[in-house]
Formats: structure tokens, sequence, C-alpha cells
């Protein structure tokens, strides 16, 4: 992708580009891999066996919006930063498990979340690469942000100590970010965003059945809020 | 005791002597209702004060003593077949001990409410908590109801049981967030619209202290000391925020017009005088055949305020009619405020009143299909679910000692509202929202008639340099109702381009 389309973005990360999509995913061009976070496969499950009824097709939208970004960028490898399933759900593993086979061609790893559902073993056996966290040309990508947004690592949040390693920025999810925008008139709106910190980039959440988390403009490099299918530049 | 409207219904505490009620009660019955909370015993006199919190409010003062004297009561509208009483009914009697289809619908068929309830809908109800899906479909995984061997309906799950127990009831609030110190220790708790407003490291007041706010994490608002400022936010709470019955109209429309006679007034509705003579010199103060439209600019926009006295219930729905037939003219986002006298539209860009007046703003042709579509357009259905979804168990408090695993179950009605019109716009429950708003809202003969009385009188049109005395009170109330026109992306390029120019 040389040329910005609708929907998209292209920024510089720590000497790296990505395509920001209002997909709700990052696509990584030189490494032709679709890093995405936060999908919480299993939650309407899980709420379905609690007694609450959510519909079922929001787990199949999930999984079809995954397909149609597939199809957009082309990744030969896909990166799940954490919390794919947020609670157990027969059906929504079957569901996933024929979601897989359907793109067995694709490499796919699953960075895992602060609580991850299923064990590592169980990804496994659908062929997908399960870590804890992975370092790509001097990025680390890992399920949580660091705890001070703003500042570089201090490698806190994490069992390898990131100066113990050469990746000097990262780029998580976990947060689901979202943006407040207020205008004249008592107008505001809350929109899902991509966070751009100066050593850290944070994803937007995947799944849609879910809230937002709150940020702000004033520690960010720049924010990029999603509304509909087109991305814009806050700063 | 100091006191939202949590305290109105069910609570008696015998020591309280006196109540004052502070700003306007909305309403005759709330009103003696609340000055019942006094003098709570057989034989004892209760006594209740009325602070005004603006002098308009010394109009409902009157108006109330007068609709009190005269025993003037509003009826209370019992609302017909409410999908999401008759869930949690069938719940709490599936779980005390299961219940047969054929005595439970001839024991709900007695009742005022279920009178006209069908087999059909019944069943359709009873499916719907046995499945989760829509009709004929079955939610995998799901259960809640099940039909046991006997015949009886009954509810297995413990902890399905259990959570219902924990909300059983049909008054509903906001969620409460448990407010701790980082290190430890409770201190109380906190609506979470008001938290909602606040950003990390932000300061406020709390059982006598300022807080500074960390961060908030499941249900729970983790604070620490921090020296006082007077930025510091003072909490406010909703309570109920029950809905706003109010026939005080006819009562306060005579009182205005009785405040505008020398002769006939009383103590309290002299000291209006000088407050009408701003609003005449400023603007107008309308008869009983005029409609008094005001409209002023200020830093917010474009303010447009209406004074029909009709109350608010009319209002509510008058004012999203009237927004709904100006953003047909143009794109224009709205917010909305009301009151019992009148209602204000408020936009960033100017509102075209004059264009909307020639286009037979108040006109009665088309009525139901504009009713449809402000419902379609407007906030006020989804308004509506969240109580629904409360009463009927899709979203439920806490309760204390609750497991992390229950706080997975949290998600906000209005994200249910949304889920629900994307995947099955049918659902029972969004139904019941819609045809609430559509009765109590957009009562169509009622506004057919305000509108048709509108157009037999006179339009009085202002352009007012200030906010006039009738104008203020709805102008600082901060509940808004909201509608757009415009595209999503339009308004977003509009806020940036207005943040730039603050900066």
């Amino acid at each position: 992708m040389d040329k910005e389309v609708k929907g998209t973005k292209i920024i510089q990360f720590h000497g790296e580009e990505f395509v920001l999509s209002s997909d709700r995913v990052l696509y990584y061009p030189s490494e032709h891999t679709l890093i995405l976070s936060d999908i919480h496969l299993g939650k309407a499950g899980h709420f379905r066996k609690n007694g609450i009824p959510v519909p079922i097709q929001i787990n199949q939208d999930n999984l079809d919006r995954l397909n149609s970004c597939i199809q957009k960028f082309n990744p030969k490898k896909l990166i799940f930063l954490g919390d794919l399933f947020h609670s157990e759900s027969n059906s929504e593993w079957d569901d996933f498990r024929d979601w897989r086979s359907g793109h067995s061609a694709r490499s796919m790893t699953l960075v895992l979340g602060n609580h991850e559902l299923y064990s590592a073993q169980k990804y496994e056996g659908l062929g997908l690469e399960v870590v804890n966290w992975l370092d790509i040309n001097g990025l680390r990508l890992q399920h949580e942000p660091e705890n001070t947004q703003s500042r570089p690592f201090n490698g806190n949040s994490n069992p390898a100590s990131i100066s113990e390693s050469s990746a000097s920025a990262s780029i998580s999810g976990h947060l689901h970010p979202g943006v407040k925008l207020a205008g004249k008139g008592r107008q505001s709106l809350i929109l899902p965003c991509f966070a751009h910190y100066l050593h850290q980039l944070i994803l937007p959440a995947f799944g849609t059945f879910t809230g937002l988390h709150l940020i702000t403009l004033k520690e960010a490099e720049q924010l990029y809020a999603i509304a509909e299918d087109e991305l814009i530049a806050l700063k | 005791m100091v006191c939202t409207s949590s305290l109105d219904l069910g609570v008696d505490f015998s020591p309280v002597d006196t109540v004052v009620q502070v700003g306007s009660p909305k309403g005759v019955a709330r009103f003696i209702q609340r000055a019942g909370r006094s003098g709570h015993r057989p034989g004892a006199t209760s006594l209740i004060y009325f602070l005004p919190t603006h002098a308009l409010e010394l109009l409902e003062a009157e108006a109330l003593r007068s609709a009190i004297q005269k025993d003037e009561v509003e009826p209370r509208q019992p609302i017909i077949n409410p999908t999401d009483v008759l869930i949690q009914y069938l719940m709490t009697r599936a779980i005390g001990g299961g219940f047969d289809y054929e005595s439970i619908y001839a024991e709900l068929t007695q009742s005022f409410a279920y009178r006209p309830l069908s087999e059909k809908n019944l069943s359709s109800i009873i499916q719907f908590l046995c499945t989760g899906g829509p009709a004929l479909k079955a939610y995998p995984e799901f259960s809640k109801l099940i039909l046991d061997q006997d015949n009886l309906y009954r509810v297995h799950d413990r902890r399905i049981a259990r959570r219902h127990r924990m909300n059983i009831g049909t008054i509903t609030s906001d969620a409460n967030l448990q407010v701790k110190f980082l290190s430890g220790g409770r201190i109380g708790t906190i609506e979470e619209w008001f938290i909602s407003q606040l950003n990390e490291g932000d300061r406020f007041w709390f059982s006598g202290r300022c807080l500074e706010l960390i961060r908030v994490d499941r249900m729970t608002v983790y604070v620490r000391r921090a020296a006082a400022s007077g930025s510091a936010k003072v909490p406010s709470w909703l309570g109920g925020r029950m809905s706003l019955s109010s026939n005080l109209s006819e009562g306060l429309k005579e009182t205005m017009y009785r405040a505008m006679d020398s002769d006939h007034r009383s103590e309290e509705l002299s000291y209006l005088t000088p407050i009408l003579e701003v609003q005449k010199k400023w603007s107008l103060l309308p008869q009983p055949n005029q409609l008094l439209i005001e409209k002023s600019f200020s830093r917010e926009g474009c303010h447009v305020f209406f004074f029909p006295f009709e109350g608010r219930y009319v209002h509510e729905g008058m004012s999203t009619l009237v927004a709904h037939r100006i953003s047909k003219l143009v794109p224009i986002s709205f917010t909305i405020a009301m009151n019992d006298y009148g209602f204000e539209l408020l936009s960033d860009q100017d509102i075209p009143i004059e264009k909307a007046l020639d286009n037979n703003l108040f006109s009665t042709d088309h009525l139901v299909k504009d009713i449809q579509s402000s419902l379609n357009n407007s906030e006020l259905a989804k308004r509506r679910f969240r109580e629904i979804a409360q009463i009927s168990g899709l979203v439920f408090q806490g309760f204390p000692g609750e497991s992390r695993a229950t706080r997975h179950l949290q998600m906000s009605s209005s994200l249910f509202f949304e889920v629900f019109q994307t995947y099955e716009p049918e659902h029972l429950l969004l139904q019941q929202a819609m045809e609430e708003v559509l009765f109590f809202q957009f009562d169509e003969l009622r506004l057919r008639q305000v509108l048709q009385r509108i157009q037999n009188g006179t339009i009085e049109y202002r352009q007012t340099k200030r906010f006039t005395p009738y104008a203020f009170p709805i102008m600082v109330d901060r509940l808004r109702e909201k509608m757009s026109s415009e595209k999503l992306i339009d308004r977003i390029r509009k806020m940036q381009e207005q943040l730039i120019k603050h900066v």
C-alpha cells in the first residue's frame, strides 16, 4: 500500500511504517503483518450462559469483519495482541476453529492477555503460535501498555525487562482507548481511537461488543479517531 | 438528612419533623408524597417547605398550593402490559417453586396491567426466557428458564437465581461505583455518571475530603487525598431519576396569568413583579392564545426558546418533533432542554427558525410520520430503555461481596440497545421502549391538540440580546436530549475547528 486510501493513515513509529485502519486494525507492510487486539470472542456466549440474552450474530460479525480486513491487506501473518477469548464458549470456539481452518495458509500469533482464558496448548492445536510478548525490529508487542504512557520503557510490567532487550517502544492493546470530542452547543461525541504516544502505540479493541476507556489528547503525540469508515487525526 | 429522590418511597424515618423541598418537585403527587416523609406517624402532621432555586419556581409553588387546596392530584397513568416487569415477575415465580403456563396466565390477566395480555404474547415472553433468542430461534448455550417434566417452569442455575433475587424491584437507579483509597480502605459509593465526567487527575469533594481520581477499574474508583483546590468538583446525585409526570401545566398557566394581574397576587407572586417586568421589557409576557419564541446567541451558539406552557411530557415530544422538522430543512445538530414552561433548541450554528415557521413548523400534516422519524432519530427510546434493561435483568447493579466473574457480566444498557437495534430490531424489549415513548412523550392526540391550539393562536417571535427570565432556567438545564441530521464526519470536523479556535 503506497497510497493512503479512505479510512487509513500511514504513520512512522520508531522508524517503521504502519498503516492504521478504521477497521480497528494495524497493518505492518514491510512485515506483511496484520496486528489487532481485544476481539473478546466468547463474550456474548458468556452472557448467554448466565441468562443474559445477547444476539449470536455478534461473534460471526467479528469474524466477518476480520475476513474483510484480511481481504483488504492480504497479510502473510496475523498477530492478536491478547484478549482473543473473553470467556469460555463452546459454540464460539467452534466458530473460531472453523475460521482458522479457512485461513490455514497464514501464520498467526497470539500474544497472551492478562487473563487469557484458554490454555496455550488449545490455541497451538489450531496452529497459532502463543507467546507472552514479541520483539520485532526493536518494537515490543505486548498486551498491556506500560504504566506511564508518555515515558519510554521501564520494564516494570513485564517478566523480561525491556531494558535487557533491544526494544525501545511498544505496540499494545488492552486499554480499549476512546476519545471524547466536544464542540459548541454542548455537543459531544465519544469515538474509539488509536493512541500514538512517543514510545507507545495503543490499538482500539477490535471487538465491538465492549466499552471504551476514555483517554485525553494532552499526553499523546496523536490520536486517530474512528468515525464509521474514516480515520481522523485529532491534533 | 440530605437526600435525592431515592428516599421518596418506601423508606420511613419517623424522627423526621420537617421536609425541605429544594427546587421543583415536578408534580403535585410527588410534592405531597415528599411532605409525608415528615410526621410519618398516625395522627401526626406533615410539614414541608418549598425552597425555589430560581424566581420562576415561585409560580410553581403557587400552582402547587392551589392544586393541593383543590385536591387536584395528577392521575398516574398505568403502564399496560410492560414486558420488563412481566419478565421479572415470571423469573421470581420460577425461582419460588416454579409456575405452570395455564395458572400463571389466569393469574396475570386478573391484574389491571396485564388484563389485555394475549396468550401469544405470554408465550413469546416465556419462549424468550427459555431460549434467549427471537421467535423460533434458540441461542446456543443459553440457560435461564427451564420447563421441567412436571410442566413447571423453573430456574436451575443457582447463580442466575441469586443474581435475580439481588435485583428484584422496579425502582431503577444509576450504577453506583465504590470509592476506595489507592492504599486500601473504602470511603463510600458514588454514581457512575458523575465519575464518567471526570478525567484521571481531576479532583472532587467526597465525604469531607478533597480527592484526586487515580483510575476507575471494575466498578471501583481509586483515589488519593489531594490538597483542597478551587477547581475540585462537587458531586451530585441523580437519584431515582423517576419519569417526570406533570399535570402542573394548567395550574401553572393560570398562575402565570394571575401573576400578571396585580389585583390577584399572593405574597409570593408579588416578588415576581420585577422579573415579569424584565420579561415584558426584553421580550413579551405571552397571553393564553400566544406562543412566544425567543432567539438569542451566546458563546455556546444559537439558542431558540419555545414557551408553550404544556408541561414537561408534552414538551419532550414536541421539542423532538420541532427539532426533527428543522433538521429536515438543513443539516444541523441540536441539544434540547426543557421544563414545564417551555423548551430550548441549542445548536453550534444559526437555527433557521424563520424559515421553519414559513414551512409550517407546527402543522398537523404528516404528524404520524414525523413522530415516527423523530422517535427513530432521537435518544428518547434509548433513555427509556435504561430502565427496561434494569427491570428485565439485562443489566444489574453489583451487590456486596460479588466475585469478579459477575462483574464481567456488566454491560451498559446503551450497548445492549445498540446491539439489539443492529441484530434484532424486533426485540421485545426494544418494542416496549418504543411503545412507551410513543404513549407518554408522543401522545399523538395530545400533540395534535397542542399544535392545533398553536395554529389557531398567534406566534410571537422575538430576538433577544440576553437570556430573558423565562429562558434562563431552561438554558441552565444540563440534562439534554440530542438530535442530529449532520454527517458524523462533518460534526467531527466542526468540533476540531472549534477546538483549534479555542487554543
